[in-house]
């Protein structure tokens, strides 16, 4: 019964892992990749030498980070109010709600940003700042307001999707648990902690530990196209991608960004097997292997 | 628990090689399929050199035509397209034995497109480098020299391509390129609504220095308190400037002078003295606001009446197509005068794509469509009776026919991107004495001294994609004026110095002066 999967997997994610030599060559197209000349770690030095370096990788881990926990908070909170509406209709709308943004394109998102914060006719400015009295703010060149606004935009458009996989959790639920604790006079709050919580536990786990994987990588249209890659943002918003973006749109260098692509990889993987490990030192069933 | 342990395992390696294959897959298969796409290419190409060319055209009957595969930029409909394909080939089979395949690709995706069909390795034969560099192109050998291919099959291309034209779509003394019918040089300067300039009331050819200019606009917004005097396309703010920018990566000279000396753009005087204007006009709100993150045509824009005009490049008939677009009239005041650069010059050809399988018939048909006007009509303006008609037909004046226009033609007409269109019928509305025009502004243009120069950024590739990210931090917000150039011009070069602008900067200056003592 696996063959196929295992035949799939193999050939659809073993196989190509040959590319993964193009880090490390100067790629001539007219000799192809296996005649090009090794260049050793020299595809990778640009991401490393640069001044940048240290900006990217702060911004990108700390973005993540952020993402990851308070989407997580927000997503399971959710998913715990969804469980406790009654009513079957106004369920399946705020779910449908939930989810939109999830599908909304980030050029999309980008716009509606850019239609609340546009300093001329931006809604912000014009139907809460100015009613306020106070002055309008130029928001695509004030840079202390941006790591609220991609935690912001990141969130909104992201959790929906996470929630729904906690309600789908926490609908399985056997729901004799809560009947037996209601009888035993716990009241709402304690049945949260002590049954919903623990059920949530391994998806919570396992959702995470899938994060972290990625926790090198940034979402490029997050980071690039809401802020209407504004420079005087760029501190605040640059983060790997966008950087190997911005420094190779003119070079097209494939060795380059495989090389990035590599390092991003290297640096998921490794995070995986230590958190998985972690994890494994404190409840040895949550787990993944 | 084994059994378990093993399958987790499993599925965590298989998790995170997604990840490391996400975009390493795609680069191996494709240049593994353009490796073996060009060994076979090379075999028929060294089999067709043996054949004597001569007794080429005898077997050309009852050989199968070969198809000529092109990429055009701009929008195409599928069945003007076919039509087109049609008519070309209908006039290409008893001349050449050759049938045509053309794909039309949209602005925004054209380099997109190229790229992936470039490095792919599919069959395609000739594309026009549309904000493609042929220098990185030819380095990664994804295009074929074509000197030889040219004196054996192009000579009337050959015969008309200038030394210094020659010598800019050349890289190692190998053509790479077929420059298009196009203005080979540039100069800038300042436009402005006519109506709002003549309410100002100024003599446009007096109007030299920033200044000067200052007290027109601050004028002007006075009287239209709700326009900006300068408008961007989208971020383009087409700052007036004489820098030959060498290529890729920091590193100037001044196309106006004599002297070879690479330079670092934003040390120069004449890059200071714009930003620090642009600031003080951008705090005065001569300048529209958001300028930096503009995503709207200075076209758009200008219609909607936001802005009155704007800094732009003044090449023949550019001012006329904006004035036609919007609708108005413009003012233009000359800033810089004409210079011509290697870039201007290569900046648009016709390419012979590695993914050629027959690059003599490529070019066989490049060169027909360089000497056939019925050709050239075709690639340029489509089909007669469908996508244009005949106005004047001993002046050769064609217009749209009733009920089409630029909007919704199937077939877009873009002289400048297709091989020799001064050959083609003019369109109505256009000067009569468009080509002439053209040819005396390229041949008046002040000719760079590094023209035909051509950096090859490979040795420093590494700092020019670390400076890249310190330009696209600065470089906007100054030239639109969003930041303080007093705080911010001694950081940035910080930065850059930071990010090895140096080394590129001396690393062309090298190059150039092996070039110059060359070609001397």
């Amino acid at each position: 019964m696996l063959i196929p999967g295992c035949i799939y997997i193999f050939i659809n994610n073993y196989i190509p892992m040959g590319g993964l030599m193009i880090a490390f060559k100067k790629i001539n197209y007219r000799i192809g990749i296996l005649h090009s000349p090794w260049v050793g770690l020299k595809n990778f030095e640009f991401l490393f030498k640069t001044k940048e370096a240290w900006t990217i990788t702060r911004n990108t881990i700390l973005y993540n980070l952020t993402f990851i926990v308070i989407g997580t908070v927000i997503a399971v909170g959710v998913a715990m109010l969804l469980n406790q509406i009654r009513q079957n209709g106004a369920r399946k709308s705020y779910q449908t709600i939930i989810l939109l943004p999830h599908l909304i394109s980030i050029v999309v998102v980008s716009y509606l940003v850019f239609g609340f914060l546009s300093t001329e006719s931006g809604f912000v400015n014009n139907s809460i700042l100015e009613p306020l009295g106070i002055a309008p703010i130029s928001w695509y060149s004030t840079a202390k307001f941006w790591p609220y606004i991609i935690v912001i935009v990141a969130i909104w458009k992201s959790f929906g999707y996470s929630c729904i996989i906690y309600y789908a959790t926490l609908v399985g639920i056997d729901k004799s648990y809560y009947e037996a604790a209601v009888i035993d006079g716990a009241s709402r709050w304690k049945q949260m902690k002590h049954i919903t919580l623990p059920g949530l536990k391994s998806i919570i786990i396992i959702l995470t530990l899938m994060s972290i994987s990625k926790i090198f990588y940034s979402d490029f249209g997050l980071f690039y196209q809401v802020p209407m890659n504004s420079g005087a943002l760029i501190d605040i918003t640059n983060t790997i991608d966008t950087y190997v973006y911005r420094g190779l749109a003119k070079l097209n260098n494939i060795g380059m960004a495989s090389a990035a692509g590599f390092f991003q990889s290297i640096v998921g993987f490794v995070l995986v097997i230590l958190a998985n490990y972690i994890v494994k030192k404190i409840d040895e069933d949550s787990a993944l292997f | 628990m084994q059994k378990k342990k093993m399958l987790g395992l499993l599925t965590a390696v298989a998790m995170s090689t997604t990840l490391i294959t996400a975009c390493g897959d795609n680069n191996g298969n494709s240049a593994n399929t353009a490796n073996s796409a060009n060994s076979a290419n090379s075999g028929t190409t060294a089999s067709n050199n043996a054949a004597a060319p001569a007794d080429k055209n005898e077997n050309a009957s009852s050989e199968k035509p070969y198809t000529v595969d092109l990429m055009m930029v701009g929008d195409g409909k599928a069945e003007d397209i076919k039509a087109v394909n049609e008519e070309i080939s209908k006039i290409t089979r008893p001349l050449i034995n050759a049938d045509v395949n053309i794909t039309r690709v949209g602005f925004g995706s054209f380099q997109q497109q190229a790229n992936l069909a470039l490095s792919s390795g599919e069959k395609m034969d000739l594309f026009v480098t549309f904000a493609l560099d042929i220098s990185s192109l030819a380095t990664s050998g994804q295009i074929l020299p074509m000197t030889k291919l040219l004196e054996d099959h192009g000579q009337d291309i050959m015969k008309n391509l200038s030394e210094g034209d020659r010598r800019a779509v050349s890289i190692n003394n190998e053509i790479y390129a077929i420059p298009t019918a196009k203005e080979k040089a540039t100069n800038y300067g300042y436009i402005m609504r006519k109506d709002i300039a003549d309410e100002v009331g100024f003599k446009p050819e007096e109007v030299k220095t920033y200044d000067q200019l200052e007290e027109i606009m601050t004028k002007a917004k006075k009287l239209h308190p709700d326009m900006y005097p300068i408008g961007l396309d989208f971020t383009n703010v087409y700052r007036p400037n004489t820098e030959d920018n060498l290529g890729t990566g920091p590193g100037v000279i001044d196309a106006m002078g004599e002297s070879t000396k690479v330079v670092n753009m934003i040390e120069t005087d004449s890059y200071k003295d714009f930003v620090n204007h642009m600031y003080k006009w951008s705090k005065a709100g001569l300048v529209m606001p958001d300028a930096a993150n503009n995503s709207e045509s200075r076209i758009s824009l200008l219609k909607a009446g936001k802005v009155m005009g704007g800094f732009s490049g003044l090449n023949p008939g550019n001012v006329d197509d904006i004035a036609k677009q919007v609708g108005q009239p413009f003012t233009v005041i000359e800033l810089t005068k004409p210079f011509s650069i290697t870039g201007h010059v290569s900046g648009m050809g016709w390419s012979l794509a590695s993914g050629s399988e027959n690059p003599e018939k490529a070019i066989e048909f490049l060169n027909l469509a360089h000497t056939n006007a019925d050709i050239s009509n075709l690639l340029v303006n489509g089909v007669k009776g469908r996508n244009y008609v005949m106005v004047d037909e001993a002046k050769g004046i064609i217009d749209y026919p009733q009920g089409v226009d630029a909007s919704n033609t199937g077939w877009m007409s873009l002289p400048w991107a297709t091989p020799n269109a001064a050959i083609s019928y003019l369109w109505k509305g256009e000067p009569e004495n468009k080509w002439d025009y053209l040819q005396q502004y390229n041949s008046s243009a002040h000719q760079s001294p590094a023209k035909g120069f051509r950096f090859n950024p490979e040795s420093v590739a590494n700092e020019i994609a670390m400076v890249s990210n310190v330009d696209a931090k600065y470089s906007l917000a100054l030239e639109t004026g969003t930041l303080d150039p007093a705080k911010t011009l001694p950081k940035y070069l910080d930065e850059l110095k930071a990010a090895g602008v140096d080394k590129v900067i001396a690393e062309k200056q090298k190059q150039l002066d092996e070039w110059l003592a060359a070609n001397k």
